[in-house]
């Protein structure tokens, strides 16, 4: 313990008069040392959470038999704790006449598997023909109890392992056209209007006339620019930027003088950016965030608030609405669509106090959702948050309650013109396997062991509780056993296990996905594909398909799985998310590191090593396949298109960041046309795509980097820097005519395009 | 920020992420002791801190090593800690169990229920930042340099903060003992 001395020698240089005063102070702080609470870290944990994390990116440490994992010697209680987290939940006994019965307006699909669809307002159900047997669905809870019981089930605590971050949301569908730079009339004004810019940029979405909200937005008169990131609740850590804070100066503290902590809440600017020699402050909202702006409303995501203001007096804007997000609630993702917000938001399941929970509080009212207006999937599904989609509409700020469904913590979103799509993963059903692994094996593993888990799995008990179980099952057994014998059983099996688990490594981890239709806000669809998505960019609609890129393995189940077993594939879903084509296999021992679809092209970053660039050919969604491979040193996180025959690739080689142009016009021989690593550690863009503008009149990109802003030309298939900006910590830029405009947390840069040469520049 | 960190982490970002075994090795006590004295419960803090450790990973492609990385980290235990206790209690603000009202309930075992009332005495009048403070100063024994990196705020002025917290528990006490003094009088 450091010495007391020292900290009544800190106090006194800051309030000298507690010197005479110094009995009581040793008093206080030696009761405060003596409260502290004993604490002491259990090694298993240790071992176990870092074997965990070894095995979620494969890294390969001596691989431990996996038996030794379950082993109840050695990791005794701790185990069931690991185990509670990665297994599926167990099944709610359904019968068919309790859930999904075909209602008037049902809609009924047979399927080509013999299958039969019902769809209706309580849910979607999929069943056997002959037997009537449910298979599959998502339907509504018919109780709070029922609600209840099914948490208990499902019990992983908290949170899943998938890591969850969860709410990254992918918009880069481009199922418009070819992805036309984010280029629109600027909103509200006309086109003849001689004061009016001829052409504004947007920001860079995943699907064209879906926008996502960002820091910086702009109709073409008005930047409306929010330097302060929310990455508490969009993303939950600060990516290095901390909240501006003013500090007060250490000397004065020290000369004892002792000016108020204070803190500069961010707030959101409103500038005047036309024309371009007129830059200057408009006005300036004290609320901070992401940005939406519909016509003259501005909308800001600010932390448990939403807040529309009436933006067409930019001297003056007026707050017309506020929505606020119960404590409970939070903000997962938002787009705006056909002048209507959608808002995506989270809760955490609360085993103790499930229901209702409110979410909204607006215009004096309570807006919650009771555990009856719950949907969930039939069968063993681990949940740990409860998902809900509402609309708001951004003139009145009224918000409409849509859809809630229970989930896991790690998710993705993507939006089209159809459907909201919802995607998480969670881990496939283990004691399954054991079982099927055991029957395999029937030379080592003798029949009533089988017939054991069998019954085990026909219990209403929690997974915890089986796995528990099958533990005491496998330790019986080998204890029955000679040492000798027991000693071979268990490396015999070990040996076995891990052949039988690389060929079932796609029922280890599945991502379920569920498709609301935008229209009506109801469940349009469920399907379930092997692997882990990355982001909404590994999501997309096209026609009447959704493409799905998934990585398989390499995050581990209960400690098998290392890297060289990762693979990576694509899936064609139909309307239904019924699979109809697959390409399996790409990029063995790598993972996905980014993924594009566009139109019935797709393209894919796979890495671990060099930099494999696939593109796959999906013209015909039953039999989709690789065209054409590039393999080239390190890796892009955000590809780009430019056109048709051309792809920008922003990635990372080695330390630095490298943007690569990939020549596609041979799809069988993809090329790098052009290369350039900049002498850069970070660019925002490998976090989130809003912060790359493409501007095709003047052949450029803009890319923020670490220490300043760059131009970068990609004209004549060269990459080359057209302008440097330094001097600000550049984060998003706009065009408005032939001018760039370059945000910085703390001042704004005007480019004239023609020449490159500054023009303006204004400090917020 | 620290150079064999800077390294093991431009290591993770370029593929090797095997290293990351070094910066669990460097954390895992810290972070779990952070986020014990946020929770006070065995089970939640291990947790949590898997929860943690999980996100770091996730997302350490995404960090800058333009700036320090065990402030990163414990923003990351912070904010998941206070989003695990938004989880329970619908009370704005709770950041960590000291400051609950009497929803003693969640504290489940007797010893660890009599530590919690008998602490909560002390710190829970004070605001969230300066119990973590204290806490850091005086439990995690850290120094005020580390103390700043975490809290990002300046070393000056966590001295600031600690120092006006302490005073003011002497007054409250203080005045505890003279009421006392009144009444049996």
């Amino acid at each position: 313990m450091q010495n007391i001395e020292n900290i009544l020698e800190e106090i006194y240089k800051i309030e000298p008069a507690l010197k005479n005063r110094e009995g009581e102070l040793i008093k206080i702080i030696n009761s405060l040392i003596d409260l502290k609470p004993e604490v002491k870290i259990d090694e298993n944990f240790i071992l176990s959470l870092k074997s965990k994390l070894q095995s979620k990116y494969g890294v390969s440490e001596p691989p431990k038999t996996w038996f030794t994992f379950l082993d109840l010697r050695l990791v005794g209680g701790l185990a069931v704790a690991a185990l509670l987290i990665i297994i599926a939940a167990p099944f709610i006994k359904t019968t068919p006449s309790d859930t999904g019965q075909p209602s008037e307006t049902s809609i009924i699909t047979n399927r080509d598997d013999g299958s039969v669809v019902v769809k209706n307002d309580e849910g979607i159900v999929t069943k056997q023909s002959e037997a009537g047997k449910t298979i599959a669905g998502f339907v509504k809870f018919k109780s709070a109890d029922e609600y209840k019981k099914y948490l208990a089930y499902s019990d992983q605590g908290y949170y899943g392992f998938g890591g969850g971050i969860g709410g990254r949301i992918d918009t880069m569908g481009l199922n418009e056209a070819m992805p036309s730079p984010a280029l629109s009339q600027p909103t509200g004004i006309k086109q003849s209007d001689a004061t009016a810019p001829s052409r504004v940029s947007e920001t860079n979405v995943q699907v064209a006339g879906i926008d996502e909200p960002d820091i910086l937005k702009t109709d073409g008169k008005e930047i409306y620019f929010s330097p302060m990131y929310q990455y508490y609740y969009a993303q939950p850590m600060p990516m290095g930027v901390s909240v501006p804070e003013t500090f007060i100066n250490p000397d004065i503290i020290e000369k004892n003088i002792l000016p108020p902590y204070t803190y500069n809440k961010p707030k959101t600017n409103v500038i005047k950016a036309f024309p371009a020699d007129k830059l200057s402050k408009d006005g300036v909202i004290d609320k901070t965030g992401n940005l939406l702006l519909s016509g003259n409303i501005l909308i800001i995501f600010e932390q448990q608030n939403i807040y529309g203001y009436d933006v067409s007096d930019p001297k003056n804007p007026t707050q017309k609405w506020n929505v606020g997000i119960n404590s409970r609630n939070s903000f997962v993702e938002s787009r705006l669509y056909d002048g209507v917000i959608y808002l995506v938001t989270r809760t955490n399941t609360n085993r103790y106090d499930p229901c209702p929970i409110v979410l909204f509080k607006t215009g004096g009212q309570e807006i919650s959702v009771r555990c009856e207006n719950i949907y969930h999937p039939i069968g063993s599904t681990p949940v740990n948050a409860n998902y809900h989609i509402s609309t708001i509409n951004p003139a009145t700020g009224k918000l409409a309650e849509g859809i809630s469904f229970v989930g896991s913590y790690d998710s993705t979103v993507y939006m089209s013109k159809n459907g909201i799509y919802i995607a998480y993963s969670r881990q496939g059903d283990f004691l399954k396997l054991i079982r099927d692994l055991f029957s395999e094996n029937s030379d080592i593993i003798p029949k009533e062991i089988v017939g054991k888990l069998e019954k085990l799995m026909t219990y209403d008990i929690s997974d915890s509780s089986k796995m528990s179980e099958f533990q005491i099952i496998y330790r019986d057994y080998l204890n029955s056993l000679g040492s000798d014998e027991s000693l071979r059983i268990e490396n015999e099996l070990s040996n076995r296990a891990g052949d039988y688990f690389k060929k079932h490594k796609r029922e280890l981890t599945k991502t379920d996905i569920i498709k609301i239709a935008v229209n009506s806000l109801k469940v349009d669809a469920m399907g379930t594909v092997p692997g882990n998505l990355l982001n909404q960019f590994s999501l997309d609609e096209y026609q009447t398909n959704l493409r799905v890129a998934v990585t398989i393995g390499g995050n581990g189940f209960m400690g098998f799985g290392n890297q060289s077993e990762q693979e990576n594939d694509i899936y064609v879903l139909n309307t239904n998310l019924s699979r109809i084509g697959s390409i399996e296999g790409l990029g063995l021992g790598e993972r996905i590191y980014s993924a594009r679809f566009i139109e019935d092209k797709g393209y894919l970053v796979t890495f671990k090593q060099i930099d494999p660039f696939f593109v796959l050919d999906l013209s015909n969604p039953a039999r989709p396949q690789v065209k054409g491979e590039l393999k080239i040193p390190g890796y892009s996180a955000y590809l780009h298109p430019i056109n048709k025959d051309k792809i920008l690739g922003v990635g990372k080689e080695g330390s630095r960041v490298k943007v690569s142009l990939f020549d596609v016009s041979d799809a069988a021989n993809p090329k790098e046309a052009s290369k350039f690593v900049l002498e850069e550690y970070w660019s925002d863009i490998l976090n989130t795509h809003h912060a790359f503008l493409l501007d095709p009149r003047h052949k450029v990109f803009f890319m923020p980097g670490g220490n300043g802003g760059y131009v970068f030309s990609y004209d004549s298939d060269k990459l080359s820097i057209k302008k440097a900006v330094s001097g600000i910590s550049a984060k998003r830029a706009v065009f408005i005519d032939d001018y760039m405009y370059i945000a910085g947390d703390n001042k704004i840069i005007v480019l004239d395009e023609n020449s490159w040469e500054r023009i303006g520049q204004l400090d917020l | 920020m620290d150079e064999q960190e800077k390294n093991i982490i431009l290591d993770c970002q370029s593929g090797n992420v095997e290293r990351f075994s070094e910066l669990y090795n460097i954390y895992i006590g810290k972070i779990y002791k952070f986020i014990y004295f946020k929770t006070l419960h065995k089970q939640t803090a291990e947790d949590l801190t898997s929860e943690v450790f999980f996100k770091v990973l996730k997302n350490i492609n995404k960090f800058s090593t333009k700036y320090r990385f065990s402030p990163w980290i414990y923003k990351i235990a912070q904010n998941t800690v206070i989003d695990y206790f938004r989880t329970y209690k619908k009370t704005e603000n709770i950041e960590d169990i000291w400051g609950l009202a009497d929803d003693t309930d969640f504290v489940e075992k007797i010893e660890e229920k009599m530590i919690f009332e008998k602490v909560q005495k002390y710190l829970a009048g004070f605001s969230s930042v300066e119990r973590e403070i204290i806490i850091m100063r005086l439990w995690q024994d850290m120094s005020y340099d580390e103390i700043s990196e975490v809290t990002g705020k300046n070393a000056g002025n966590c001295k600031v903060i600690f120092s006006r917290s302490i005073s003011k528990l002497r007054s409250e006490v203080l005045l505890a003992a003279l009421i006392l003094l009144v009444l049996h009088i």
